[in-house]
């Protein structure tokens, strides 16, 4: 019996012989750990790039998006159970997609970047890389939409293939992460301010869940924090909760409170601060934050209008927007 | 309850002795996989390891080798997760 | 349980009711022996599950979050 130790996540599953780790999809085969989703992703899609959601990056273009069965975290509200909270021969369907027929599917599609989502692309890890390596070396970006519970050497090492990251940010309180997500604050905070250092362009989203991390003090004190360690160009989404999976006890999130969730965000100095998951387009749109012209309108995912220069540039005052814009 | 003891015979005693050990092994086998995932840091999950093999000898799933990891040290096996 | 029966009646009740025991154990066994088995057993082969990607339809709809 020649248990392993994983090494990726803050978990560090002990995992026997026969078994796999926390994320149901690495497995100790015969002493050695085996990634075995590995070119079997059972979500493959093009979104909008909006969807990720990321307005900052590649506004207005399509994005190849794919998942893999499991998940290093286990979220009572999780919208995409069906596919992280199963192991790899659990899942209703798989598809063969070895690196190189991922680039040339997504290339094939007109599609410019590449997004590992929907599950945590983290459990996925080498399936990622080697992708994203390929993809790089044939012109597009890859983007990773992660809850960030990863340890730092394993970032920094992916981070080196990586454009875009869309990290989520579940609250801003370690006993809300332990009781809601089975997982730890730090380590979200850490990688998080790793894809910075690495210059990776990030982007945070916050779903706010009734009750459970409204609270508008602590909304108050994650955009500091943002402010702080990630900086005041750091694009924060609050997104609507719905109930779903484990959580169906608790309403959807009135509008209401996303509106003062985004306004105590502004206040506390980030800059851009957006609401997703509603009906109607408030607070879905990019304006200059020192004199309010409108840079991008959006309703639901599609862009309505740009104003934005060609190098990024707000047309008043000529103030450079962060982002990846080109 | 008493009264109907009364009347019961040395063989069903016994045969109700068996069902209780019976009872009482399976306990001790569920209660030993309990332990067992305590000791071993409780990160990992028991899966369907048959299923699993077979689809990775059709090619159905991968056996690429993960890149995190190394070998269970004994103080990591004994210890489980701080 | 004292009825006026005579002594061997109470002998067939007592096996009786042995003999129902037994019956209800053998019974509990076999639902558990066959509810177990159909779980473990592997799913049928002509149902392919695993598909290449160009099978794949990109477009549909899904209501996946990220
Ligand atoms: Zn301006």
């Amino acid at each position: 019996m020649t248990a392993v130790t994983c090494e990726l996540c803050p978990r560090a599953c002990v995992i026997p012989e026969g078994a796999a780790g926390d994320c149901r999809v690495r497995v100790n085969l015969g002493g050695k750990l085996r990634a075995t989703t590995y070119g079997r992703p059972s979500a493959v899609h093009i979104d909008p790039m909006e969807k990720k959601p990321l307005y900052h990056f590649h506004p207005g273009s399509r994005i190849f998006s794919l998942g893999t069965a499991g998940c290093n975290l286990h979220c009572l509200n999780c919208q995409n159970w069906q596919l992280s909270q199963r192991g790899g021969d659990e899942v209703e369907q798989t598809y063969r997609a070895e690196p190189a027929e991922v680039v040339a599917a997504a290339k094939g599609e007109g599609c410019r970047s590449i997004a590992y989502t929907y599950s945590d692309p983290v459990v996925f890890y080498e399936y990622v890389e080697d992708t994203a390596t390929l993809a790089r070396a044939a012109g597009l970006t890859n983007v990773f939409v992660t809850a960030a519970y990863i340890n730092r050497e394993p970032l920094r090492r992916i981070c080196r293939v990586l454009d875009a990251a869309h990290g989520d940010l579940k609250g801003f309180d370690d006993g809300f992460y332990r009781r809601v997500s089975g997982a730890t604050l730090k380590p979200v905070l850490d990688a998080l301010v790793t894809f910075r250092e690495e210059g990776v362009w990030l982007e945070v989203i916050n779903l706010v869940i009734p009750t459970l991390n409204d609270d508008l003090a602590m909304i108050r004190r994650m955009a500091r924090w943002m402010v702080a360690e990630l900086g005041a160009d750091t694009p924060l989404h609050f997104s609507r909760f719905s109930p779903q999976y484990r959580m169906r006890n608790l309403p959807p999130t009135p509008v209401e409170t996303l509106v003062r969730a985004r306004a105590e965000a502004l206040d506390a100095g980030l800059r851009y601060v957006y609401i997703g998951n509603v009906r109607g387009d408030t607070g879905s749109s990019t304006v200059c934050p020192r004199d309010g012209t409108l840079l991008i309108g959006r309703s639901g995912f599609t862009i309505t209008a740009n104003h934005l220069t060609a190098d990024g540039r707000c047309p008043t005052c000529n103030d450079k927007i962060p982002g990846v814009w080109q | 309850m008493f009264a109907l003891m009364k009347h019961w015979r040395e063989r069903e005693v016994r045969f109700l002795a068996l069902i209780a050990l019976t009872a009482l092994l399976i306990a001790l086998h569920l209660g030993e996989g309990l332990s067992l995932a305590a000791r071993e840091g409780a990160g990992h999950r028991v899966i369907d390891l048959k299923t699993l093999e077979r689809r990775i000898d059709a090619g159905d799933l991968s056996d690429r080798e993960a890149i995190w990891y190394h070998q269970a040290t004994p103080r990591e096996v004994g210890g489980g997760r701080p | 349980m004292s009825d006026g029966r005579e002594p061997q009646a109470g002998a067939v009740v007592a096996r009786r009711r042995f003999l129902g025991l037994l019956g209800a154990l053998l019974g509990g066994l076999g639902v558990t022996l066959g509810t177990t088995s159909g779980a473990t057993r592997q799913p049928e082969a002509d149902v392919p599950r695993e598909r290449p990607l160009k099978e794949a339809d990109f477009y549909r709809p899904h209501d996946l979050a990220g």
